[in-house]
């Protein structure tokens, strides 16, 4: 369960993302948030990700507050995370395969597990013809799969999807949201940040708004 | 999870990381190389100068004379000199040993001597001191010491020559000093520096294995591991490097300068120690270059 109480983020230069967001993501649930380029959703996730500190308010996750862990016991809890960013963040000087293997070897995996279980992931993403291709030779919506299939190889407890679907056709998308929600049938909690509406229509999953970094209805 | 497998993937990524940024590699080993040698050959230079100027002073030395009664137990008395402290060694000169030694010294002149019998020169002791007393304060404490013994005439020793070699000494170590710091320093600086571009260039890599949950040893050690095996082949170079340098320049250095490019160490300790000093360089210079990339 992932807890946000009071949350204001301002950045450098007095830019607010965030303020004052309180809410709460059950576990195992699924929801979207939305909002217009600039609402902070991307800002969001990274809060929860514990990749960005907020200025203000605090978070709770499975109770335990998530602002108070010592820098020792970061990785661990990123481990049960997923997290697919809108700008990708793979890594160039290594094959898609050892992208994707490589949020599975932080975690101690041996090499046959890993071995099946990244190609598992490279068949739910239709990748398999790319696996030892490095990622700047991929198209833009290739890149955005592999950095999907790294988010789910490892199962995590909660994914975060930062725009998951930006440079995909309407099919690959909506095939893209059918994975999200086999891992969400298996338990994870699920989180997609998009300005799709169409999708999200579709997708019939709670939503929360953002707008200038506040909640709307 | 076990995390039997992580050693594999750390060394794995480790020799990976090696070869794909082998030219970076290369030039940081060849950065440590050079900078190990320029500081090894001012030791080795240093070491060589000093041991001479030491064996030059070993030379020094107090002469002892014993009153004529006291002569036949030269012996007992040479052991009592010796288990005295600071004194080193000890040698008898007989009155025997002492008129030849003068007849010598007035070669073509033996005519001053004639008459005089060689009972008349004293016998003596000569003595060396420690180092650490070659100095004049030194020289006139062991001095005091021996003037106390009842059996002795007389004590003759130059402190002016001492006191002169002292202070060269001492000039020379301060030099030695500010030398070998400011190279050292510029050592440490430039292999710092070295690793921290090689970490920089991979920041990204570093960025996204924190972000799928890595732990701090996992994403260092692969850089450590690199720091370490360019610091040891710059090490090798350095040994090298030395090697060479003194070949070439025994082709061109006079030989009484020689003794300066002798190698005062054993090859292996040379090849020990630069390697040695490679892989704590390499290797320490890593991880502190590392600290300051990783948030955890
Ligand atoms: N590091 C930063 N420094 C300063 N301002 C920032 C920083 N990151 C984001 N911002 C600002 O914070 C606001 C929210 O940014 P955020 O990336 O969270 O928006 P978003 O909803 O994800 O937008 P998009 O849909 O375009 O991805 C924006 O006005 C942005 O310019
Ligand atoms: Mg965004």
């Amino acid at each position: 369960m992932i807890q946000l109480f009071h949350i204001f983020k301002t950045y450098e230069g007095n830019v607010t993302a965030l303020s004052d967001i309180t809410l709460r993501v059950e576990k195992g649930e699924f929801v979207f948030v939305t909002g217009p380029s600039g609402a902070g959703k991307t800002t969001l996730l990274k809060i929860i990700f514990g990749s960005i500190i907020p200025s203000r308010g605090s978070i709770i996750i499975d109770g335990r507050n998530y602002l108070k862990i010592p820098p020792r016991d970061v990785p661990p809890l990123r481990r049960r995370m997923g997290f697919i960013f809108q700008d990708f963040k793979l890594i160039n000087t290594r094959t898609v395969f050892d992208n994707i293997a490589l949020s599975l070897k932080v975690m101690g995996m041996g090499p046959a597990e890993v071995k099946k279980k990244v190609w598992k992931a490279l068949s739910y993403v239709k990748l398999q013809h790319r696996a030892n291709f490095g990622p700047r030779v991929l198209s833009g919506g290739e890149q955005q799969r592999v950095a999907v299939a790294r988010a789910i190889v490892k199962e995590p407890a909660i994914l975060l999807a930062d725009e998951p679907t930006g440079n995909l056709d309407p099919d690959l998308a909506l095939e893209m949201m059918e994975i999200f929600k086999e891992v969400n049938s298996r338990g994870t909690t699920v989180v997609v940040a998009t300005h799709d509406r169409s999708l999200i229509k579709r997708m019939n999953k709670r939503t929360i708004a953002l707008e200038g970094g506040r909640l709307v209805a | 999870m076990k995390r039997k497998f992580s050693l594999l993937y750390i060394l794995a990524d480790g020799f990976r990381n090696l070869r794909e940024n082998l030219s970076l590699a290369i030039l940081s080993a060849i950065t440590v190389g050079f900078s190990l040698f320029i500081l090894a050959f001012f030791v080795m230079v240093f070491t060589n100068l000093h041991s001479v100027i030491w064996q030059w002073a070993d030379r020094t030395h107090m002469v002892i004379y014993i009153k004529d009664d006291a002569t036949r137990q030269a012996e007992r008395l040479a052991r009592t000199l010796e288990k005295m402290e600071g004194i080193k060694e000890v040698r008898y000169v007989s009155k025997d040993e002492a008129f030849g030694l003068l007849r010598k010294e007035l070669k073509g002149m033996e005519g001053v001597l004639e008459g005089i019998r060689k009972e008349v020169l004293p016998a003596s002791f000569d003595v060396r001191v420690e180092r650490e007393l070659l100095s004049p304060e030194g020289m006139d404490i062991v001095a005091s010491r021996i003037k106390r013994l009842p059996w002795v005439e007389d004590i003759q020793y130059g402190t002016e020559w001492v006191q002169r070699f002292a202070s060269f000494v001492r000039f020379m170590e301060v030099w030695a000093l500010v030398i070998g710091a400011f190279l050292t320093g510029a050592t440490l600086f430039i292999i710092a520096n070295t690793i921290k571009l090689a970490i920089y260039s991979r920041k990204e890599e570093i960025e996204i294995m924190e972000y799928l949950g890595a732990d701090d040893w996992y994403i260092k050690t692969p850089f450590v591991i690199e720091g370490t095996v360019q610091g040891v082949c710059g090490g090798i170079l350095a040994g090298l490097l030395v090697l060479a340098s003194q070949y070439i320049l025994s082709l061109y250095v006079p030989g009484h300068f020689a003794f300066i490019i002798e190698n005062p160490f054993s090859t292996v300790a040379l090849f020990g120690g630069l390697v040695a000093a490679g892989l704590v360089l390499g290797g320490v210079g890593s991880l502190l270059s590392l600290s300051r990339f990783l948030r955890v």
